[in-house]
């Protein structure tokens, strides 16, 4: 029981190491909102799931996770497009109806991003729901002449992308289409 | 045209008034990276009296000894804009090369700027803009101070998991001290006893003993902790933890984590106004600045600033065209 633990925080110390890339000094941000036309408590049963982002996400392949939807929850998001994102649950918030997290481990060539960080959010509006994604996040290439494919204009045209059509495929599940 | 005149001359009388009762007040600049711009806040009103247009996408800000000049980084130009306070304006600045990110100047006018991509410390005249000295420090070191009393430099090694410290007139290394992980704020007690540093992915607050230049504690503090601040008195710590929107106050005692207070989204960077009761932190995705009670940590009011306001600093401006320091 004691080596597996060792083993298992040698694991993890070795995921930190690699995850450790450096990002540029400049974040970019990105907002998008969507409303459904479903109670709060109904989209958050869909959203909330941490580790569940694949039910639900059109450009998701499948997503797996451990540690629930508690602050240090881990997911892999495995993208339709190919490769996978790892991201670590931050902020996890019943009561207002939105979580945070970050990426744990970048994969530009999937993804043309060094870092993000993002949170999502549902407010009441009348019958139905007002849903918010933001993201805080780096472009791949952070020195200070990054190429066409690895500049902020790439970087935030993946973001917005991936949070708009997700917030697509949430109001899709949300409202039974 | 009369009642405007007579305001003026109100005015001019009030503004002499203060002159004379010798009364300072407190401005508070704030670095906004998206809009190109330093915002000027009075700590009296919490309102916004000026905006400084400066060079594209501005980061780290700090003010020299007297409180007359501000500088700015632009990790993207590889520059440095000088503003003047009393004019509230640039009026100057210097290529350093790189990507330089913290800045901070020590008591003999040096700037010392943590380049993010050459993991260096750059000394630059301040004055002159002349480069005097480049020190390999960690990797990707973002936040930079100096001790209360000017004689050590510190940084953080965002990529390296550590600080460094040098010698402010020497510009020695004089030792590299292990924190948690991706370290980017820091801060030092008014006493000059201990080192706060805030490790954005472990999401706990380092301890260094400047004594022993050895980690006393690691503090679990909320998610992704990016700006830190001691009270002027030294009493307590607040914590800016970027992902929950939260500023935390720690008892520097316990270090106890006592309360946790809501802010603006994703807030950054922390800074005391002179006066030392209250407290600004910058946040970056809703682009206004919170102001909070230090006492009880809760929110005053939240001032409207500039699309993604990152970095602020305090400086204190007396009536007169004298300015004095804020550490």
């Amino acid at each position: 029981m004691r080596h597996l633990r060792l083993a298992l925080t040698g694991i993890a110390f070795c995921a930190a190491v690699l995850a450790a890339h450096a990002h540029g000094p400049t974040p970019q941000k990105v907002e998008e909102s969507i409303e459904i036309s479903a109670p709060p408590d109904k989209v958050w049963e869909i959203a909330k799931e941490f580790a569940k982002i694949g039910d639900w996400h059109p450009l998701v392949e499948k997503s797996e996770g451990t540690g629930g939807n508690v602050a240090g929850a881990t997911r892999t998001v495995t993208l339709k497009s190919g490769g996978a994102l790892e991201d670590g649950l931050d902020d996890f918030n019943e009561a207002e109806k939105s979580y945070a997290y970050r990426l744990a481990k970048e994969n530009i060539e999937a993804f043309p991003v060094s870092f993000y960080s993002a949170e999502l959010s549902l407010k009441p509006n009348g019958d139905g729901t007002s849903a918010k994604w933001i993201g805080r996040f780096y472009r791949a290439d952070t020195g200070n002449f990054p190429s066409e494919t690895q500049d902020d204009a790439t970087a935030i045209a993946a973001m917005s992308n991936f949070l708009s059509e997700g917030l697509k495929g949430l109001k899709a599940k949300a409202e039974g289409k | 045209m009369q009642r405007r005149a007579l305001l003026t001359a109100t005015f001019a009388l009030l503004l002499v008034a203060v002159a004379w009762g010798g009364e300072s007040r407190g401005l508070v600049f704030v670095s906004n990276q998206d809009d190109a711009t330093v915002s000027v806040i009075d700590t009296e009103k919490d309102d916004v009296v000026a905006t400084i247009p400066v060079a594209f996408a501005p980061a780290s800000i700090t003010a020299d000894r007297d409180g007359r000049h501000l500088y700015l980084t632009h990790p993207e130009r590889g520059e440095v804009s000088v503003i003047d306070v009393g004019e509230r304006r640039v009026v100057s600045s210097f290529k350093v090369g790189g990507t330089p990110f913290g800045i901070v100047v020590s008591h003999d006018g040096t700037l010392f700027i943590a380049d993010w991509n050459n993991d260096t410390v750059t000394a630059v005249d301040a004055r002159t803009g002349k480069r005097l000295r480049e020190v390999v420090v960690g990797r990707s070191p973002a936040g930079i101070i100096t001790s209360p009393g000017g004689a050590l430099v510190i940084v953080a090694n965002r990529e390296s998991d550590s600080i460094s410290i040098l010698n402010a007139s020497t510009f020695a290394l004089v030792a590299t001290i292990p924190v948690g992980r991706a370290p980017f704020a820091l801060t030092i007690s008014p006493d000059a006893q201990h080192v706060y540093v805030a490790n954005v992915q472990s999401a706990d607050v380092s301890v260094i003993s400047t004594q022993t230049l050895q980690p006393v504690a690691s503090v679990k503090v909320g998610p992704m902790p990016y700006g830190l601040a001691t009270s002027r008195d030294g009493s307590r710590l607040l914590v800016a933890n970027q992902s929950a929107g939260t500023v935390s106050l720690l008892d520097t005692r316990d270090m106890k984590v006592f309360a946790t207070h809501k802010v603006g989204r994703f807030p950054e960077g922390l800074a005391i106004e002179p006066q030392g009761r209250k407290a600004y932190v910058a946040n970056w995705f809703s682009g206004d600045v919170s102001v909070l009670d230090i006492v009880t940590g809760a929110e005053i009011k939240r001032i409207k600033t500039g699309s993604g306001s990152r970095a602020l600093v305090a400086v204190r401006v007396p009536a007169s065209a004298h300015a004095e320091p804020m550490p």
